[in-house]
């Protein structure tokens, strides 16, 4: 009986893949019609319908890309911003997570989880003036500075990780290490830290993603052609009234590289927190 | 043998270079610096460009052109940063929609002071545009580079397909106020597969700049209530009606598309749209493409739509570099020459008017000099009253017109609406 | 010793001092970067500033210029329909992939994982045009398979449409973003320790009653973090009805939001003084769910004990 179960419950599973995959199709589009259009023409990407399958233009539009900037060099930046940030976002973050997850009784817990979570509600294009003008006074325009250190302080980085430390370290966990005499920080580096590895390569999913497409806040940073991030590169490629499309979408594929090699990185994380979630 | 033939090669050479009767000076080295230069694309791409030419004007000044896209304000605020700032950026560029915004701020050098004296020759340029960048004090807060003459560009081959007449002249003719233009037009639909124009807006934009009525009068007062609004929206719902707008939003790649598969036979936009055909929308098209006048209100049949402004901002430490460039750009022959060239950027500098670059036989047009159409539109436009108000009362406008074509609203409901909306403002 | 009050929180600081010095990184960015602009922005909702002159003090003027906007309005009632529906949507979706893959898919795991995220990773520009291509009326796909199978050509205007252009947006944010919230709950899931689902199997509980007993109440934080979260983008959502309308809003500001009103209003008009007043609007929305949802969790929380 046990056996009959094992295979129906096999078909079943077998079953919500193929949905899935099914489903996730869907998803692809995105990513493949812009690969299609990176290897198109002009003329070609209006059509209507649009095309359906990879043209042969890829060459022409790495030269049409190459003609406004070498088109290498925005990748580069914004790894410069993307990969220290994401490592000091989710530092800080995961400290303080841990901090607040944990000494819920310290004086001034209460006051500080309110302002974290505070910091959350206010739409952060309205900071865009006054940020700059703080900018400009410590004189950090033009630079990288404005777009790593600020966002160091993340509230959702910060929420997300008291989220999770709050729901998977367990309290008897520190008890035990306490007893090992591990002090507060100690302990976060080396009982804590291991454990929350999904959670951390969660936040750095999102901190990675959402500095790649980040827009506003580079371009009220940066002034000079050389060192603009993906997107404001991307907007260069356009003029006032059209945009070479074609140029755009293999841009844009480009730089998807670094982020797909990043995840890959990153991705491995999530399977070796699986072992390390067996906590007794 | 050889030192003649290389003397009269320089010989041919200095001559040619001074052939162009516009504003050609030799080489002034007394001025030198860096300046910094901030436009959008397309345009640093032309500033680029046209550098040797200028450093031939002025060898000792360098010039960093900074090129920021205009989509999502971006240019609008890179130019609001740059004022901000108060210092890095010499010479910005001004848009025609962001002039109302702009130009009344502090943060741009007054040009008709000494040394630059803009006033003694700023009559030089088309009279509509030395109204938007002069003060009611008097102050000059830029100088005016491009217009955007208006005329309405048709394919001449879908045209001869529904049986109307082809030439401009033709088409000016039958077209010639804007009941014509719903009663001719009509012929041009074919329904789901052909449009006559993309947009509602076009019209409107024309109809009011022909009337001379702008948003909001020189006392701040606004004008909604004056008849063309009615009359223009009436004309949107006709046009609608008869099937002849299109569903596109305007600029969208579906609209672009539009083009390219001939479903819109018309467009009603600013000379520079011609750039837009050859390069881009219907660069396959060449011959098939011709520019008459648009319709008019009361005989009146002059639009402008596009234009931009070049200023020198407060905080530039070398102005003197900064009014070179300026001045240069505007006025110069060979820079006018290959902005309208590259970008068709129509010079708001009038005597440009007569170049040859400027009236020739385009083969894309079939031959057909488009200048002929353009200047006397560029020369007839009433000016407008500016107001910071006008982005507002623009998009309620683009509002109202697009539940008017689409039949959400009725005329008078949508110009309650717009006046409901702007005034909330005010 | 007769310790008072004082005495006793300095010794609690004390035994915790752990905790001032975690949390100390992310206060002293925060208070350099993040109280001016903030501070700024209250004091700029009671002005009237256009970035270079002076600001003009006008009090509540702006707040109830607001509401007398009927932009705004129609803004606040768009807003509040897009962001129920993309955030029950994208966060029951992603619950119910995130559990498929984890529990019942039978291969291609790491494909599934990063499958679901690969809309997020281009642009929102480039997203749209591609739903774009979809839904134009003409020539677009859905019109073109419609037109197939019922025999007559379609051309309805989907993307001009006043009451399809809401749903459209809000498939626009959940393919968009139900890949991120699937992370979230593939993180959760993941710590969740495998001898629970062991144990329950070997005592033959069925797996619905697994998913419902067992895994979706150890959910419960990642689900009420995934469900703020996905208000606090939706309430504040700008990306997806801007760039899936060109900018416009839809016809007759059927898709304007709030966060749309905000920034035509701060970047496009330069009037940021009604900008920040708009935005502190935004924040009170944002307060008030955020205690909705904190009562029904703690509510939650209580009958699930």
């Amino acid at each position: 009986m046990i056996g009959s179960l094992r295979n129906s419950e096999k078909r079943f599973n077998l079953l919500i893949t193929l949905v899935l995959f099914a489903l996730s199709i869907f998803f692809i589009l995105p990513l493949y019609w812009t690969a299609v259009f990176a290897t198109r023409t002009l003329n070609e990407v209006f059509q209507f319908p649009p095309p359906l399958w990879f043209g042969d233009n890829i060459v022409q539009n790495y030269r049409n890309i190459e003609a406004v900037f070498p088109p290498f060099r925005p990748i580069i930046n914004s790894l410069i911003v993307a990969v220290p940030k994401t490592i000091g976002l989710v530092l800080v973050s995961a400290l303080a997570g841990y901090g607040l997850s944990r000494y819920t009784r310290a004086p001034g817990h209460k006051a500080v989880l309110i302002v974290t979570f505070a910091t959350l509600f206010f739409p952060p294009s309205l900071a865009l003036i006054p940020f700059f003008l703080q900018m400009n006074a410590l004189g950090w325009l033009n630079t990288y500075w404005p777009l790593i250190v600020p966002a160091l302080a993340s509230g959702f980085g910060v929420v997300w990780m008291y989220t999770y430390i709050g729901s998977t370290v367990p309290k008897e966990l520190y008890e035990a290490a306490e007893m090992d005499g591990a002090k507060g920080i100690a302990t976060f580096f080396f009982v804590v830290l291991p454990i929350i590895r999904p959670g951390l390569a969660a936040l750095s999913v999102w901190t990675l993603i959402s500095t790649w497409n980040d827009f506003q806040i580079p371009l009220v940073v940066i002034s000079d052609g050389s060192k603009f991030t993906v997107p404001l590169a991307l907007t260069t490629l356009s003029t006032t009234h059209y945009s070479d499309m074609p140029a755009v979408m293999l841009a844009t594929l480009m730089g998807l590289v670094p982020v797909f090699i990043l995840f890959a990185l990153l991705s491995r994380q999530f399977i070796a927190g699986l072992t390390a979630g067996s906590v007794k | 043998m050889k030192t003649i033939l290389k003397g009269l090669a320089a010989l041919a050479l200095a001559g040619a270079a001074s052939l162009p009767a516009l504003a050609q000076e030799a080489p002034d080295t007394s001025i030198s610096g860096t300046i910094s230069v901030l436009t959008w694309p397309n345009n640093d791409r032309t500033f680029q460009a046209l550098l040797p030419a200028f450093n031939a004007a002025y060898p000792n000044i360098t010039v960093n052109v900074q090129g920021i896209p205009q989509a999502n304000n971006g240019y609008l605020n890179a130019v609001q940063r740059a004022m901000l700032a108060g210092s890095g950026t010499d010479v910005a560029m001004i848009e025609i929609g962001m002039m109302a915004l702009l130009r009344d701020k502090p943060q741009w050098v007054d040009l008709s002071q000494a040394p630059y004296n803009a006033g003694e020759f700023i009559n030089d340029f088309a009279g509509f545009t030395v109204a938007n960048v002069t003060l009611p004090d008097g102050k000059i807060a830029a100088l005016p580079k491009h217009t955007g003459p208006g005329g309405m560009f048709y394919r001449s081959d879908i045209f001869a397909e529904a049986g109307l007449p082809t030439t401009p002249a033709e088409v000016g003719a039958l077209f010639a106020d804007w009941d014509a233009f719903i009663t001719e037009g009509q012929k041009l639909v074919i329904p789901n597969e052909r449009w006559v124009i993309g947009n509602g807006e076009e019209i409107v934009r024309a109809m009011m700049a022909q009337a001379g009525v702008s948003y909001f009068s020189a006392d701040g007062k606004f004008n909604i209530d004056d008849p063309i609004f009615k009359t223009a929206l009436e004309k949107v719902k006709q046009a609608a009606d008869a099937g002849m707008i299109s569903p596109f939003t305007a600029w969208s790649p579906e609209w672009q598309g539009a083009f390219q598969r001939g479903q819109l036979a018309t467009a009603l936009y600013g000379n520079w749209f011609g750039g837009l055909l050859k390069r881009a929308y219907a660069a396959d098209q060449s011959g098939k493409w011709a520019v008459t006048q648009v319709p008019g209100v009361d005989g009146k049949r002059s639009f402008n739509s596009g234009g931009d402004y070049i200023g020198i901002l407060e905080g530039s430490q070398n102005k003197e570099a900064a009014w070179a460039f300026i001045h240069w750009v505007v006025t110069n022959e060979e820079s006018l020459k290959q902005q309208y060239q590259n970008d068709d950027l129509y010079p708001a500098f009038t005597p440009a008017g007569t170049s040859e670059w400027i009236n020739f036989a385009d083969p894309y047009y079939g031959g057909q000099n488009v200048n002929e159409v353009f200047a006397p539109v560029q020369a007839e436009m009433t000016p407008f009253t500016l107001n910071a108000l006008d982005p507002v009362a623009a998009t309620a406008m683009g509002t109202a017109i697009n539940n008017v074509a689409r039949g959400v609203q009725s005329v008078d409901e949508a110009l309650a609406a717009v006046k409901a909306e702007v005034e909330a403002q005010m | 010793m007769a310790l008072g009050r004082a005495g006793k929180t300095l010794h609690r600081m004390r035994r915790d001092n752990a905790f001032y010095l975690a949390v100390a990184p992310f206060l002293a960015i925060f208070l350099v970067f993040s109280v001016f602009p903030v501070i700024f922005s209250l004091y700029l909702g009671f002005n009237r500033w256009d970035g270079f002159s002076d600001p003009q003090w006008v009090g509540f003027e702006n707040y109830a210029r607001a509401l007398r906007d009927p932009v705004f309005q129609k803004a606040i009632w768009n807003t509040v329909y897009m962001w129920f529906w993309s955030t029950v949507l994208t966060v029951l979706l992603a619950l119910a992939i995130s559990v498929l893959i984890n529990d019942y898919v039978s291969f291609g795991k790491s494909y599934f994982r990063m499958v679901f995220l690969l809309p997020l990773l281009v642009a929102p520009a480039i997203a749209a045009i591609v739903l774009r291509m979809f839904f134009s009326a003409n020539g677009g796909i859905v019109n073109l398979l419609s037109g197939a199978i019922s025999g007559t050509p379609s051309y309805f205007d989907w993307l001009g449409s006043e009451a399809w252009i809401k749903p459209l947006v809000v498939l626009l944010v959940i393919w968009r973003w139900t890949g991120w919230y699937i992370i979230i709950f593939m993180a959760a899931l993941q710590s969740i320790p495998r001898d629970i689902y062991e144990a329950a199997r070997m005592d033959g509980v069925g797996r619905w009653a697994i998913f419902s007993r067992i895994t979706l109440p150890l959910l419960l934080p990642a689900i009420a973090f995934a469900t703020i979260t996905a208000t606090l983008g939706g309430l504040q959502m700008f990306d997806e009805p801007y760039v899936l309308t060109q900018g416009l809003g839809g016809t007759n500001n059927s898709a304007t939001t709030l966060g749309m009103y905000l920034f035509a209003t701060a970047f496009t008009r330069l009037n940021f003084g009604l900008g920040s007043a708009v935005s502190w609007y935004i924040f009170a929305a944002v307060v008030v769910l955020t205690l909705v949802y904190q009562a029904s969790l703690k509510r939650l929380r209580g009958d699930g004990a």
